[in-house]
């Protein structure tokens, strides 16, 4: 059958995938009609159109059959949820039980009993934060700076060969979001309510706070000299480490948004811009991705969005040289949708829509770029690698399963993989690139593995969840030698997430790793 | 049935509306389950584990997003999922591993590979048996659970465009595999 998809040549047939999208109904109305036409003076199509219906009944009345033919057991029952069912409620669980358990003491009575333990019992934010990290004392892992958010405040730790050392504390820093270190692990970026706050890690060290029109993103040069951001203003800024002063490179009018991403040699760095930004109104009329050279503020569209409206294009990562841009909608991500990828040839300035989905992680993607240009992705029907340099897909095995959340190793042989569902302890996951062959990593049960990343070329660093608990623990786990996976603290913020949005790590850990010392 | 009271009552807390809901679910959760993956006792636990959470966290529910049963649907297929990944995954200690290096290949046939290689089937059963996990959750979420193509999208965690596709594709390879039976098939009366 010679045609040409959805538009047949003159005296040719609709091929075989257009018209099952006709029985199924997938077609636009123009596109149904035309084919309605068609099928008027076909024979030949009419035919495969009759087969294909006969066959989509048949296949829903003996599926439904085949399923209606199956009861359960009387082991499917309610009664097993009755007795959870009763329980109360877990947030009034202590007064309730204390209420029954003495049920002639007032309320007043209880509460002011709460009260005068709360004074005279509870240490200072400052002592209850650390004490609560429960610090591993032998730490064997290699040297790293790590961001933790916990109940009271943001603390931030140096770890080498010996026990970890609490460099800073931020009791007041509550609720911060998008943790950053530089890469030399001096410097420490977030976003606190409207504020940009940036940290220096030794101790006492300088706190800069710049105020921020909206939500802003950042990231942060490969040689830790500048921040680039955006404010929210539209704006983008870059944020000097030695002067500690900040300046403009795209202004307000510009109509920045979202995280700029920087070139492997800090030369450009790519951003989106938005008419009018996402906070101002819900309809797009213009969106573009630009490059921008922080060194002369020179600056080129390298490609406009076709369809503002339908997506909200931003950038993720560069490949091949800097010569390929990854951008993804970011727009699908929060609508709890699985965002569509893009590629832009940056020096064509074409941009084309990818064949396959990624996952999204709050304002990043939850499966990054490799070193190499190469990123995970879904495609109609499993996962595959998408190649940004030659626009290639290999698909992986059937049994590779879609992860939660992963890291590619330095060198892009391997991915670090946490695969959500599984029973605690068994959750952790090595992928070889080269022979496509899955390796588990066992851990201690207790607490379900929840993100991975990697620590140097041989650790990894977990973050589980324990069992009925709302906080999350860091763990080290060793890939090269028989030593045990080390829980090094625990009682850190469980993140926000969303339905397919991913749990946002940035907004509770932070790690870094340092070069070792000499 | 107007079931919004129903799951009002059951938000509330009252334990009778729990019960209802979960006697007008439980039969349609556990074909839904069984259709997904074809195995009458894997169906049964992956139902009582989704109506279970479904209804100890019925307060979680909102109703101005979705209908409840494309939110117990979404429940049973992320259950469902998460039961085929455990019967699947290889389980090799890190230090075996370690131990005998890349010689192992770790994703021999789990209990669910070697259930559907166990016999040989004839006609539907075989077809589904034959398709990967999403193709198998797409023809069960239309052709059974009665979805819209937005519904599935919901329910798989996918566009709206990848659903199609991946209803599309389903269709393709299940005639594709039913190949010259695909006749014979048709030609069948239908069970009921």
């Amino acid at each position: 059958m010679a045609s040409d998809g959805k538009h047949p040549l003159d005296g040719s047939h609709y091929d075989d995938i257009t018209l099952n999208e006709y029985v199924l109904g997938q077609l636009l109305p123009d596109q149904e009609e035309a084919i309605r036409r068609h099928l008027l003076s076909c024979a030949a199509c009419r035919a495969e159109v009759a087969e294909i219906e006969a066959f989509c009944r048949k296949l829903q009345i003996d599926l439904v059959a085949e399923l209606e033919r199956n009861t359960p057991t009387p082991q499917l029952s309610f009664d097993h949820i009755a007795a959870e069912w009763r329980k109360p409620p877990r947030r009034v669980a202590l007064a309730y039980r204390l209420q029954q358990r003495l049920p002639n003491v007032s309320t007043i009575a209880l509460l002011t009993v709460f009260l005068l333990a709360f004074v005279f019992l509870l240490p200072s934010g400052d002592l209850a934060a650390l004490r609560s990290l429960e610090l591993i004392e032998d730490y064997n892992g290699p040297p790293a700076m790590v961001a933790v958010t916990t109940d009271n405040g943001l603390v931030i730790l140096h770890l080498d060969s010996r026990q970890p050392e609490v460099v800073n504390q931020f009791p007041h820093l509550t609720d911060p979001r998008n943790l950053q270190f530089s890469p030399d692990g001096q410097w420490l970026a977030l976003q606190h309510g409207r504020t940009l706050h940036i940290l220096q890690t030794t101790s006492p060290g300088i706190h800069l706070r710049i105020p921020l029109a909206a939500s802003g993103d950042w990231s942060w040069s490969p040689d830790s000299r500048s921040l680039a951001y955006t404010d929210g203003s539209g704006a983008l800024a870059l944020f000097d480490t030695a002067e500690q002063v900040s300046r403009t490179i795209v202004p307000a009018e510009e109509h920045a948004w979202g995280m700029p991403v920087w070139t492997s040699d800090g030369a450009h760095i790519a951003y989106a811009t938005v008419h009018p930004l996402p906070d101002e109104s819900s309809t797009r009329t213009r969106q573009s991705l630009w490059r921008v050279t922080p060194a002369s503020g020179y600056r080129v569209e390298l490609a406009h969005n076709p369809n503002p409206d339908a997506a909200l294009l931003v950038p993720a990562a560069w490949a091949d040289r800097d010569s390929v841009l990854l951008a993804w909608d970011a727009s699908a991500g929060a609508a709890g949708h699985a965002p569509a990828l893009f590629r832009v040839d940056t020096r064509a300035h074409r941009i084309t829509a990818v064949n396959a989905q990624s996952l999204a992680q709050g304002a990043r993607l939850a499966w990054p770029v490799s070193p190499q240009g190469l990123t995970l992705a879904e495609h109609d029907d499993g996962l595959v690698i998408f190649n940004l340099s030659d626009a290639s897909y290999k698909p992986l095995p059937e049994h590779v399963p879609e992860p939660h959340a992963l890291e590619w190793a330095a060198n892009g042989a391997w991915i670090a993989y946490t695969i959500p569902g599984m029973p605690e302890g068994k959750g952790l996951y090595l992928f070889a690139l080269q022979d496509a062959a899955l390796r588990p990593i066992e851990l201690p049960g207790g607490a379900v593995e929840k993100a991975v990343f990697w620590a140097g070329i041989e650790h990894l660093f977990v973050i589980r969840q324990p069992r009925g608990s709302s906080v999350t623990e860091l763990w080290l786990v060793s890939l090269t030698s028989s030593q045990p996976p080390q829980r090094i603290l625990t009682n850190a913020r469980l993140p926000q997430t969303g339905p397919y949005v991913g749990w946002r790590w940035q907004d509770v850990f932070a790690m870094q790793m340092l070069k070792p010392q000499r | 049935m107007d079931e919004a009271p129903l799951i009002r009552r059951a938000q509330e807390g009252d334990e009778r509306a729990g019960r209802q809901l979960f006697d007008a679910y439980q039969l349609r959760t556990y074909r839904l389950a069984f259709g997904l993956l074809g195995d009458t006792a894997d169906a049964e636990e992956v139902a009582q584990d989704a109506l279970t959470y479904a209804l100890l966290n019925i307060y979680r529910y909102n109703p101005e997003l979705s209908s409840f049963s494309t939110w117990l649907h979404t429940i049973t297929v992320s259950r469902a999922r998460d039961k085929r990944r455990r019967k699947i995954l290889p389980s090799i200690p890190l230090a075996q591993w370690l131990g005998l290096g890349n010689q192992i290949r770790d994703y021999t046939p789990g209990p669910e590979a070697c259930y559907m290689h166990r016999e040989v089937e004839t006609g539907l059963t075989a077809a589904l048996n034959e398709l990967s996990p999403k193709l198998r959750e797409a023809i069960v979420l239309r052709f059974y659970a009665d979805c819209t193509y937005k519904e599935m999208g919901e329910i798989m965690g996918c566009s709206l465009n990848t659903a199609r596709s991946r209803l599309r594709l389903a269709i393709e390879k299940l005639r594709t595999h039913l190949g010259d039976e695909q006749v014979r098939w048709l030609a069948t009366e239908s069970i009921r």
